[in-house]
């Protein structure tokens, strides 16, 4: 074992420990809160997707909330519409559709800003859009299952 | 040598031929256009960038004006990055939103060998300010407001890091002001210098500051963060300036990052440093001189 | 009845950082980052020592944060343990297999 694995190994059991020192404080607060369940939440972000060439349709118009044509998916904490970036090392010139590319890339649009107020599906597309991004169908996203790593 | 010691003929000459290298933080650019208006657009806003003549260009843009046979259609503009267009046309005036919209791609998708945050990053007494945002909460306008009043400009767009040692790299470039954000910061900095307002893009009507010649000079200095500020502008309120808990900070800062995933372990480890080593806050404003007085306070 | 038996999977690879009490982990077999309450932390640990049946894993939890069982309590658990068997965190472990 190297003296890094040693030190990480080291550092695991300093937080296990931690973990098991259930201050009589924490313990109150889970109680009386509402946390007083397991929470896991799985974090998303701009992610390369591994696939071959990949030719979508962008979606143009507006987004209600309620759309099922739009790609989105949901981690556990609302919407999220899927926003795709064509691959610039693909030729474009024959946009729409547009291509992906061997290692397309895509993202999750944040569903809410950063003092916690919820944006919508069309805000959303539109800060995709805003971005030089692809607002693409469900359709489209769910041909790539299973090869969108990350998504 | 910066774009703006060029003799505008031999500028024009560079555009429309072999291409206009410049610095763009720690990337050059090889721009290529013949379009007479833009290259007008560009010799002035770009007026600080520094030349990258005879050096390796990592990415070569162009912006091309192309003339539909039949005359039903007007001109349109094109942007291209190394012979790939990755958008479709654009109307003829919005040639500068091409460009600079099409560096941002170019940036956000190839860059992986640095952590790549969605966010504006200034620098006061040596330390680094992030603000990550969503789009429209105000980083870019915001960031004007301190990068006139004595901040230097790393980016309003990226945060670079270097994953191994927790340094930001600037990356100074023009800054698209939005909307209304262009009267209030005409009102606010009337020295500002602004380019002209480009109407009906995909955000509304655009218009980019030229930042300070110092932020480009000094484009090579990086330093560390030291804050990480999530900033809010809602009309009418007062400043407040609330230490964000740090596991929100790290969701809400590896969530925005174009590349944090790509980067996997290194990526996880960058932003625990990152986190662990910065003060992180929530900041909800609505004045200039109230903002600009809490983040002097921070920074002093 | 006692439910399914749970145990960890690869937690020694896991990469977990506190945050006053909340937790970031990396996963490096999926390249995953996933954030967990103490409670969620609580059960990959149990499942780390031993595999343990939903019962037991109930009665840990119940007694660590001095809560009360109940049916909701339960469903919640499970619901969890679901989701971190989805992500490759936990498995099941067939009865048959236990010693």
């Amino acid at each position: 074992m190297t003296e890094e694995q040693k030190n990480k190994q080291m550092e695991q059991r300093e937080v296990k420990a931690s973990a098991d020192k259930l201050s009589e404080n924490k313990r109150r607060r889970l109680i009386k809160g509402a946390v007083a369940i397991p929470v896991i939440m799985t974090l998303q972000s701009g992610a390369a997707l591994a696939r071959t060439s990949n030719l979508v349709g962008s979606l143009e118009e507006d987004i209600p909330d309620d759309s099922t044509h739009v790609a989105t998916q949901d981690l556990g904490n609302g919407k999220r519409i899927v926003c795709a970036h064509p691959d610039d090392s693909e030729d474009q010139s024959g946009a729409p559709p547009y291509d992906l590319g061997n290692a397309p890339m895509g993202h999750l649009e944040p569903n809410f800003d950063s003092n916690g107020n919820a944006l919508s599906l069309n805000d959303q597309a539109n800060n995709c859009r805003g971005g030089g991004g692809l607002v693409i169908s469900a359709t489209a996203f769910s041909s790539f299952d299973g090869r969108m790593a990350g998504l | 040598m910066t774009v703006g010691q060029v003799p505008f003929g031999k500028f024009i000459a560079l555009l429309s031929d072999s291409g206009l290298r410049v610095r763009v933080g720690p990337f050059n650019i090889r721009i290529n256009t013949k379009s007479v208006t833009l290259a007008n657009h560009i010799y002035r806003l770009y007026e600080s960038y520094k030349l990258a003549e005879d050096e390796f260009a990592e990415f070569h843009v162009q912006v091309i004006v192309v003339h539909p046979k039949r005359k039903i259609f007007s001109p349109h503009i094109r942007f291209f990055v190394d012979g790939h267009s990755p958008f479709p046309p654009f109307p003829q005036e919005q040639g500068l939103t091409a460009l600079e919209w099409g560096i941002n791609l170019v940036i956000a998708a190839r860059v992986s060998h640095l952590l790549l945050f969605h966010s504006a990053a200034v620098e006061r007494n040596g330390q680094v300010i992030l603000f990550p945002a969503w789009p429209g909460s105000g980083k870019t306008t915001l960031c004007t407001a301190l990068i006139y009043r004595g901040y230097r400009l790393f980016s309003d767009e990226f945060g670079l890091m270097d994953p191994d040692n927790g340094d930001f790299f600037p990356i100074p470039r023009l800054m698209p002001l939005k909307n209304e954000s262009i009267q209030v910061i005409r009102d606010y900095l009337p020295e500002a210098i602004l380019g002209h307002e480009i109407p009906k893009t995909l955000k509304g009507t655009i218009a980019h500051v030229r930042p300070p010649k110092e932020s480009f000079m000094r484009s090579e200095e990086t330093a560390k963060a030291k804050w990480i500020i999530f900033p809010k502008w809602v009309a009418g309120s007062s400043l407040s300036l609330e230490p964000l808990p740090d596991s929100e900070a790290f969701l809400l800062l590896a969530s925005n990052s174009f590349n944090y995933e790509v980067l996997g372990e290194v990526g996880f480890q960058a932003v625990t440093h990152l986190i662990r080593t910065c003060s992180c806050y929530k900041l909800v404003y609505s004045d200039f001189d109230d903002v600009i007085s809490a983040m002097n306070d921070l920074t002093d | 009845m006692t439910g399914a038996y749970w145990r960890s999977v690869s937690f020694s690879s896991l990469q977990i950082e506190e945050w006053g009490g909340e937790f970031t982990v990396f996963q490096p077999n999926s390249g995953k980052t996933h954030f967990l309450n103490q409670m969620g932390l609580h059960i990959l640990l149990c499942l780390d020592r031993a595999p343990t049946s939903e019962d037991e894993i109930f009665v840990f939890l119940t007694d660590q944060f001095q809560l009360t069982l109940d049916q909701n309590f339960s469903q919640q658990t499970i619901k969890t343990l679901h989701r971190f068997d989805e992500l490759g965190l936990i498995e099941k472990v067939r009865p048959e297999s236990l010693t």
